[in-house]
């Protein structure tokens, strides 16, 4: 029964149980020993915001190609507890099958068309382990065994992961594991689902990552070599890789006493000559607004990473929200440059962090990386950059086109310092045609100066006439004005037919859904253009007016209660967009964009219909 | 002597009141510079908001003028990027005790390498004669019209128990002494406070006279590293000792970095870095 590599393979496995009880480690290992296959994965996990107890589950999608969102049904449930069982048998795809423990889950199995594998996982655990916290490995085993999953591959992500709790814990994860098996064996005889078995080509191509590491990876690559931070969730992932991996490239990374500690040091740091970011949620964000306004006007690049969550005050810790762009866009006391720019996948963390790097010290301005709970704590296999070319660009020409750095291509840029003619005289805010000018890293003789908060001239000195306050605002809005006539070139960052009448908007993490909704739209034959702005602020004008060119309708898909982004197009374009708003701390699945979409196909028609 | 000194100075000229202790310290900080023959480029002056946070604009320095009660992280930040500058923080009453109090402790806790200078005139300044963290109960200022009734802030005691790894208290009114006290206090590797006492002449909390008849040095053969005697003495308000109350040798941020760095090298079993494709195939 066992089937080969298939095209058409695309399945989901969800893992539900109590916090505490391995569930996410189960699905993660499960998903590591799927990334040595030839197939794509991405998982979402819900975690409780308590330590222990609460419900905990995680999705895994395994695909053979890229997979753009975390699937609506589930193939494969796996259900330690009757909470899990209560909250996920609603997704469970017909004819799908379901693992649970018969000792604590009751199901009436009457009321679903699924096939049923009772396996007294707690049972089974404590007798290999004497504990029954090993239960997780043992449905690793009975999963490993129904995907044809080689045990020395999961032997090999046990030890890795558990190695540092020594080899006592090591053995009896490995009898949990071979228990589970066992398990899978006698009550399947025969392995069910598709064959994964772990090539070591494949482990050479592809990352597994979740959103959160991407960015972190992504910093460093970038050239970033100093990072400040305060933990708060669902951002801490991203700290405490860079806790972790700073040391290792050569790097500092500091942990501070709060959020505006954390900006104050960056901008030190900056103002020392580093690349820096600090990596942050919501709630830190607004702390940081004072600070956010000082290094936009010391004109010092630093990189601030948003990893939202559902708001508002202390909010949903572990939920996802989309709803802090009008405060990453607008939040100032007065008016300061900044850049703000949205990732839409795992991979697009990692690219999207070299950019912002690039972009803060190509227009020495604060740039924010907007990401959300859902990208950030997804995990998802992510290709290998092109290590050839992968490259420093010492000298670089402002007016230069800057190229997104994708898998293809990466360009790292680097801060533009005085030239020695520019010492002479050196002034650090001297106006220029594009509103850059280069900055002195301390140490260099003859570049001193100062930098203040204080409105000031070209040389630095506080300086408050109107004349010159004038003149240094134009100066340090030309640098998102020149900003945002490069974007301009940049490939066009929307997709689907011309003649389309409908077109839906969205932003960060919805990309995959919205993509998808698409594609089951067109294969209905409804045409849909999506635009997918990565570069949330500035828009980039001229191409936003060609996406809307011919639309009748315009849908902009939130996940937030008031509708940000689409205020922001209704205030910019002068359109009026049907919203598709979801509020509820989830990411929004492609059947819900995709209902949006029919309802508003529907009435397209029927004006067609009045017309005809 | 006076021309060297100019090394050091910038080409924007104080907005002090006439006669404000502030020129005194300015004068203090620059010929320490001088004697300690530093190189103008490798000083990092920061400095908050209030009449001693416009001190960064009068050095010839890489100077950085930030928000109010920020001045420290920042200039932590900068040291622990950049250990190769002598970095300097400057901050009053109001910026290092109020608006950032809660900043002393974490500096002192990281041991970070620079010296903070934090200017006590016991009244907010820049913004008009309001009360501050340590306005003496009963003072009549503009926000306490019918006097303080908030206890003042002790700051000596604060930074023992903080165990910051320099601390001094000094004043304008003893310009040599502040002088040495400032030296060592730079040479000092490891975290400094150097707290001084310097009245305002506009809004006189703290008038220039009772500063000279407060304050009497540290007895010669006070010990650098007994906490409790410094706590003893630091209690004392009259007189109000001035000198180094403590000092000890306690491993620095960057030398904490540098063994992060390390360590973390041994365990990958490398003597050099990782390299970006080393490190991202570490997550394959």
């Amino acid at each position: 029964m066992k089937k080969k590599f298939k095209s058409d393979v695309d399945f989901v496995v969800r893992i539900g149980g109590e916090g505490g009880e391995g569930v996410i480690s189960c699905g993660e290992l499960f998903a590591q020993a799927v990334a040595r296959t030839e197939y794509h994965v991405f998982t979402y996990i819900t975690y409780p915001a308590e330590m222990r107890g609460g419900f905990s589950m995680i999705q895994i999608r395994v695909r053979d190609w890229t997979i753009y969102s975390m699937g609506s049904e589930v193939d494969c449930l796996v259900v330690f507890n009757q909470q899990a069982w209560e909250r996920t048998n609603m997704y469970l795809k017909k004819g799908g099958l379901v693992i649970y423990d018969p000792e604590k889950v009751n199901i009436k199995q009457e009321n679903f068309k699924a096939k049923f594998y009772p396996i007294p996982l707690t049972k089974l655990a404590k007798e290999q382990t004497g504990s029954t916290m090993g239960k997780n490995v043992v449905v690793l085993g009975v999963l490993g065994f129904f995907f044809s999953i080689k045990p020395e591959v999961l032997k090999e992500l046990i030890s890795e992961r558990y190695g540092h709790k020594g080899q006592e814990i090591i053995e009896k994860n490995f009898k949990a594991l071979k228990t589970g098996f066992k398990a899978g064996k006698n009550i399947t005889k025969s392995n069910i689902q598709f064959g994964l078995e772990g090539t070591v080509a494949n482990k050479e191509k592809f990352m597994l990552l979740s959103g959160n590491e991407a960015v972190a990876l992504g910093a460093v690559a970038a050239g970033c070599r100093f990072v400040a931070g305060y933990p708060i969730t669902p951002a801490t992932p991203i700290f405490e890789t860079l806790t972790k991996i700073m040391p290792k490239v050569g790097g500092k990374a500091i942990q501070m006493e709060d959020e505006i500690a954390s900006i104050s040091s960056i901008i030190g740091a900056s103002f020392g000559g580093e690349k820096v970011m600090t990596p942050t949620s919501g709630p830190g964000l607004q702390l940081m607004g004072e600070q956010l306004n000082l290094a936009a006007m010391l004109e010092l690049p630093i990189v601030i990473v948003n990893v939202q969550r559902g708001g508002p005050s202390t909010g949903l810790p572990t939920k996802t929200e989309q709803s802090d762009l009008k405060f990453a866009i607008y939040g100032t006391a007065g008016e300061s440059p900044r850049v703000i720019l949205a990732p839409t996948t795992v991979e697009d963390c990692f690219y999207q962090t070299i950019r912002a790097f690039n972009l803060a010290e190509e227009y020495q301005l604060p740039v924010i990386l907007l990401t959300d709970q859902s990208i950030g704590y997804r995990k998802a296999t992510v290709k290998l950059p092109d290590f050839h070319s992968f490259r420093e660009k010492e000298e670089h020409g402002i007016d230069e086109y800057l190229e997104i750095p994708s898998a293809e291509k990466i360009e790292v840029i680097s801060r533009r310092e005085p030239t020695k003619d520019e010492l002479k005289n050196y002034k650090r805010f001297k106006i220029t045609d594009n509103g850059v000018s280069p900055i002195a890293r301390p140490g260099t003789q003859g570049g001193q100066y100062l930098a203040t908060g204080l409105e000031h001239n070209e040389m630095g000195k506080a300086d408050y006439s109107p004349k010159n306050h004038a003149m240094m605002s134009r100066k340090r809005f030309r640098k998102l004005e020149m900003l945002s006539s490069k974007l301009e070139q940049n490939p066009r960052e929307y997709y689907g037919s011309k003649e389309s009448k409908i077109g839906v908007i969205g932003w960060g993490s919805t990309e995959g859904a919205i993509r998808e909704a698409r594609y089951r739209a067109e294969e209905k034959g409804i045409l849909i253009r999506h635009l997918h702005p990565k570069v949330i602020s500035p828009l980039p004008e001229r191409q936003i007016r060609s996406f809307l060119v011919g639309l009748k309708y315009v849908i902009v898909v939130e996940e937030n209660y008031t509708g940000q982004f689409a205020h922001f197009i209704k205030a910019k374009f002068g359109v009026r967009p049907i919203e598709i708003h979801k509020c509820e701390g989830v990411p929004i699945s492609s059947q819900e964009i995709f209902n949006g979409i029919k309802k508003v196909a529907r009435i397209a028609d029927e004006k067609n219909i009045t017309k005809v | 002597m006076k021309k060297t000194l100019q090394k050091y100075e910038s080409a924007i000229k104080p907005v002090w009141c006439p006669g404000c202790g502030n020129y005194g310290i300015l004068k203090a900080v620059k010929q320490v510079f001088m004697e300690l023959d530093l190189s103008p480029e490798n000083i990092m002056n920061i400095s908050g908001i209030g009449c001693s946070g416009r001190f960064s604009h009068y050095f010839n320095n890489y100077s950085l003028h930030g928000t109010h009660g920020r001045a420290l992280p920042t200039g932590l930040g900068a040291k622990s990027a950049r250990e190769d500058m002598t970095v300097v923080v400057v901050g009053g009453d109001g910026d290092g005790l109020g608006i950032g109090g809660g900043h002393i402790v974490h500096a002192a806790r990281k041991n970070v390498d620079i010296t903070y200078i934090l200017v006590d005139n016991r009244v907010y300044g820049l913004t008009k004669g309001q009360s501050s963290p340590t306005t003496p109960l009963d003072a009549h200022t503009k926000t306490s019209p019918y006097g303080v009734y908030d206890t003042p802030v002790n700051p000596i005691p604060m930074f023992i128990t903080y165990d910051i790894s320099f601390i001094a208290r000094t004043s304008v009114v003893e310009y040599k002494r502040m002088v040495e006290i400032i030296k060592k206090a730079i040479k000092h590797e490891g975290m400094s406070m150097v707290y001084i006492l310097s009245p305002c002449i506009t809004y006189p909390i703290l008038p220039l006279k009772q500063v000279k008849s407060l304050i009497e040095p540290l007895p010669d053969d006070f010990p650098l590293n007994d906490t409790l005697k410094a706590m003893e003495y630091a209690y004392s308000q009259e007189p109000l000792y001035t000198g180094i109350f403590y000092q000890i040798k306690k491993t620095t941020l960057n030398q904490h970095l540098k063994n992060q760095i390390s360590t973390a090298r041994a365990r990958e079993k490398k003597k050099k870095g990782l390299t970006i494709k080393e490190l991202l195939k570490s997550y394959t």
